[in-house]
């Protein structure tokens, strides 16, 4: 799949990490979660080390030479099996579009293009998390439920 | 709840890696996800990169044992996450290979090495954990204080998609 025409794509760098932090901020916003104080220099300086080192890689989608959507992808350890010796999981994180681009298919192509930079590099097998709402845009993509369902626990927060 | 006496937690060296190779294959076996004829053919797998992983901190296993016995198991995998001022560390904690023999079952052990995973995720100052709940486990997992994320995972294979 190819970006609808007026939108253009580019490998992010780390001079775009402030776009990224901003970006994932709304994300939260839109889920009703409130960043904390801080995450703006906080998460600037994460994406800006991690796309450095390659910990982190990102694509991004433009309009008239603007950030507008972005895609992440993260490589997650996992136990390796004959099938997949790689030992790697991808890790889709990140997928956003500002609201005034969003309806033209923006996130899937980003995400294409995130599976297929997997794919290059070995990767057999990806996850993500995603709200009730991006979930029909990954199920068009392939991705079903995990069988066994993911539960969290936060140690700072919890009670043992 | 205290641990029955006759039981201990450790933590496994490289020498453990087809004994927590075995638990992961029974689980699965357990779980109905794979046959045992399935879990022959990736054991020796698991096996070979438990024995590099476990040296090199990319897993840690405890295992709980009856005596002399290993009789339970647990593993963890540190995983590279997007840190927040809160939880400055770019990592969280995998729980995963949950094993307890049947005879050994409704004794405490796997809350105990569910216990023993949180304090050895802690003292890595590591505050994410999360991990993949089969039917059995769920009731454990709650009592501990595991939610459902409310972004749920999904998962695809790749080659596979449209």
């Amino acid at each position: 799949m190819i970006l609808p025409d007026s939108y253009s794509m580019r490998l992010a760098t780390a001079k775009d990490a402030a776009v990224l932090a901003q970006f994932r901020a709304e994300m939260f916003q839109s889920f009703g979660l409130i960043p904390e104080d801080g995450w703006e220099a906080c998460w600037t300086n994460y994406f800006s080390n991690a796309l450095q080192s390659g910990v982190y890689w990102a694509i991004l989608a433009e309009h008239q030479a603007e950030a507008v959507a972005c895609a992440g992808l993260m490589f997650t350890p996992i136990v390796p099996s004959p099938s997949d010796v790689s030992g790697l999981r991808a890790h889709v994180e990140g997928v956003f579009t500002v609201p005034e681009h969003r309806g033209h298919g923006l996130g899937e192509a980003l995400t294409r293009l995130v599976l297929e930079e997997a794919q290059r590099r070995g990767i057999k097998s990806a996850k993500l998390n995603t709200t009730v709402m991006g979930q029909p845009l990954y199920e068009r993509l392939g991705f079903t439920p995990a069988k066994a369902p993911e539960l969290r626990l936060n140690l700072a927060e919890a009670a043992l | 709840m205290s641990l029955p006496g006759v039981y201990s937690i450790r933590l496994a060296t490289a020498d453990g890696a087809e004994m927590i190779a075995a638990q992961r294959g029974q689980m699965f076996v357990d779980m109905g996800s794979m046959t045992p004829e399935a879990v022959a053919q990736e054991q020796t797998v698991w096996a070979n990169w438990l024995r590099q992983a476990i040296p090199a901190g990319e897993y840690s296993g405890l295992l709980a044992q009856h005596g002399t016995a290993v009789v339970g198991g647990v593993g963890l995998l540190f995983q590279p996450k997007i840190p927040s001022l809160k939880e400055p560390l770019p990592q969280k904690a995998l729980i995963l290979n949950m094993y307890v023999e049947p005879t050994h079952r409704r004794q405490g052990l796997a809350e105990a090495l569910m216990q023993a995973a949180l304090a050895e995720i802690r003292a890595r100052g590591i505050r994410s954990v999360s991990l993949n709940a089969a039917p059995m486990g769920r009731h454990l997992y709650e009592r501990l204080g595991f939610i459902e994320a409310f972004n749920p995972e999904m998962r695809l294979t790749l080659g596979e998609e449209s």
